[in-house]
């Protein structure tokens, strides 16, 4: 696909310009040696020549390149997985691992792989219940136990 | 004499019941994920690095390392038995294994699997022996301008080889080096890229980069694509079957090439098993007086050749970590980031100042090696099942276990936010074709790159001839310039011939 092959090396050219810009206020030289902006400028620099080649090279503007993504329906799962799993994350202060990640697999088993209810529930409250008694008990990871422990 | 007496101390030290039940756990895990088509080593180790934050040092990269070479074990079977190869590394295996499980004979397949796994574990880990301390005392010699150049030697090879765009290669090693730039400057300890942000004081938490870029990217490919769970029949039981004594005798040559090959270039940065038993099996296809068989009901010795490459390419690989604090792949980046959480610099340093941790390490590996031909042997048949485990499932539990491994890095949420984020980068790195390796090995290498290339420059008070004043520092910059020549102007000079062909 064309214009997202030109769109993914345009950001490249972006982050470099960017990048570029930023390492320049670190100062590039100090009274002893290199300064903290001189190793990113180069990297910087090599970053933008690269992306520079890569974007007017044939693979990019070739007419018939493959479509690097799939259709609509596809992009949408993935989406509403990325979507989620951010969400699960903003919540998991509030709800606690546990509950986060019971609602987050519920969601992701009955919304996107159309299992039933009864199967997700199962799924997702066993799962997860597994994984926190094996890394919060055994392993001793602290997990967050949310504000719902404040009404316990 | 010297290697021996502190091969002895790794012994003492691993053969405690602790150690040995994370080396157990370290090759079962290895060996499950390493059946599961998709998830590679890299993944493995990356998924339970967190996990090992709160154990011993040691310990935890006892337990790594049987993940890695646990995994190259059990990448053989869903190939011979279903012909679905779970890493780029055992397709060959796949070639022959599947044509023999069509003959009747998977069991003999699979143990000559297991058994040449062996082999070429022992073999490489015999060469990591000998070779590890002796690279360790000679780079001994090497100063700030020798790293810098061995570094980048190693990240322009990772780039390089096996990639179908060396510029695709290119750009991801430079991206690596760039995400290894945020946070403290190596020397002077100054703030950037940081935006303000306490959490990026430290830099990216390297765990949830690579967990992101190999297993969450992993999900949402498998979440694209609707992965289904393997729909054919998979046996239920299978006899305990090993290969006739004249299949042994017919494996032996495939096995010492296989095991010295992929050994060698398992030490050689870029290179790894894939290369290694790809050529490893060209070689016995080549040697064969019995080509029909290859074609037709499949050779058990072209199973031997690629299995014993390919696990020797772990031994090979973890040469230049131990011995130059230089990884040479993803996996042995991801070890690398595993020992400096640590606090542990491996290099040459580390077998003179802390021999307990690289002799326990190598010692660890015999035993592993062992472990994993045990329970190959034993339980090969039920990693197979494993494909029965619906993806849907597999696919929420791995974003769950990366969360929870990203959390624990600093006990906050961010560490997950990261995960996510690069996950999705992952994502559309692998669409657009490319590799993450020297990615990770770029973020890992950068700060290391950066601390040599400004301690070389503080040296000759800002002048660039110290790369090439220095005969070993000038060595090096002549392979990288060979390398670039070979690799950048090869392609152009294809595309010119082709072009005039056309005309």
């Amino acid at each position: 696909m064309k214009k997202m092959n030109i769109a993914l090396y345009s950001v490249v050219l972006v982050i470099a310009i960017f990048y570029i810009y930023e390492s320049l206020s670190f100062g590039l030289w100090q009274e002893f040696g290199p300064g903290p902006g001189l190793f990113p400028l180069v990297l910087g620099f090599c970053f933008l020549i690269l992306g520079i080649i890569q974007l007017f090279s044939d693979e990019v503007l070739k007419r018939n390149t493959h479509d690097i993504f799939l259709a609509k329906e596809e992009k949408l799962r993935i989406i509403s997985l990325t979507t989620v799993s951010f969400l699960t994350v903003i919540f998991m202060n509030i709800m606690g691992f546990l509950l986060a990640t019971i609602l987050f697999i519920f969601i992701i088993l009955k919304c996107l792989e159309c299992y039933t209810f009864k199967q997700s529930i199962f799924t997702s409250v066993v799962l997860s219940s597994s994984l926190y008694i094996l890394f919060n008990n055994v392993f001793k990871l602290d997990l967050p136990t949310g504000l719902l422990t404040l009404f316990l | 004499m010297e290697i021996f007496s502190n091969l002895a101390m790794g012994f003492h030290q691993i053969l405690s019941p602790i150690y040995l039940l994370f080396i157990f756990v370290g090759v079962l895990f290895g060996l499950v994920v390493g059946a599961l088509p998709g998830l590679g080593p890299t993944a493995a180790i990356a998924i339970l690095l967190p996990l090992t934050y709160k154990a011993d040092p040691v310990l935890s990269l006892v337990m790594l390392t049987g993940i890695y070479y646990g995994a190259m074990f059990g990448g053989s079977y869903t190939s011979i038995m279903l012909n679905l190869p779970g890493e780029s590394s055992t397709v060959m295996t796949a070639v022959q294994g599947y044509k023999l499980t069509r003959s009747g004979r998977p069991s003999e397949a699979i143990q000559m699997a297991n058994l040449s796994s062996f082999m070429g574990g022992t073999v490489s880990i015999l060469g990591l022996t000998f070779a590890a301390p002796l690279l360790g005392e000679l780079a001994l010699e090497f100063g700030p301008p020798e790293y810098f150049m061995l570094m980048l030697l190693g990240l322009s090879t990772i780039a390089f080889i096996g990639n179908t765009s060396p510029i695709k290669g290119l750009i991801a090693g430079t991206f690596g080096l760039m995400l290894g730039t945020i946070g403290s400057e190596p020397i002077s300890g100054a703030q950037r890229f940081t935006f303000g942000s306490y959490n990026l004081g430290d830099g990216l938490p390297f765990a949830a980069v690579a967990m992101g870029l190999f297993a969450i990217s992993e999900v949402l490919i498998n979440m694209e694509k609707r992965a289904k769970a393997y729909q054919g029949n998979i046996e239920k039981k299978m006899k305990i079957k090993f290969p006739t004594k004249g299949e042994f005798r017919l494996a032996a040559i495939p096995a010492v090439i296989g095991s010295c090959l992929g050994f060698v270039l398992g030490a050689l940065p870029g290179v790894g098993p894939t290369i290694a038993s790809f050529m490893s099996y060209g070689i016995a296809r080549g040697r064969t007086k019995t080509p029909e068989r290859w074609e037709n009901e499949g050779a058990i010795e072209g199973i031997t050749a690629v299995e014993t490459a390919n696990n020797a390419a772990v031994g090979g690989a973890m040469v230049p970590l131990l011995s130059l604090g230089i990884p040479g792949s993803s996996a042995t980046a991801i070890l690398l980031a595993g020992l400096m959480m640590h606090g542990i610099r491996p290099g040459p340093l580390l077998f003179t100042d802390h021999p307990e941790i690289p002799w326990s390490v190598i010692s660890s590996m015999y035993l592993g090696n062992i472990f994993a031909v045990v329970i190959g042997i034993l339980l090969s048949i039920y990693f197979v099942r494993l494909l029965k485990v619906p993806p849907a499932v597999l696919n929420v539990s791995i974003v769950v276990v990366t969360m929870i491994g990203a959390y624990s890095i600093n006990y906050n949420v961010f560490g997950i936010y990261v995960l996510l984020v690069f996950g999705v980068i992952g994502y559309f790195i692998k669409k657009a074709k490319i590799p993450e390796a020297p990615v990770v090995l770029g973020l890992v290498l950068g700060p290391l790159v950066e601390t040599s290339f400004g301690q070389s420059l503080i040296m000759s008070h800002g002048s660039l001839e110290i790369f090439i004043q220095r005969p070993i520092s000038a060595g090096l910059m002549g392979l990288l310039i060979i390398i670039f020549c070979v690799c950048l102007i090869k392609p152009l000079i294809t595309r010119f011939k082709a072009k005039t062909v056309v005309k």
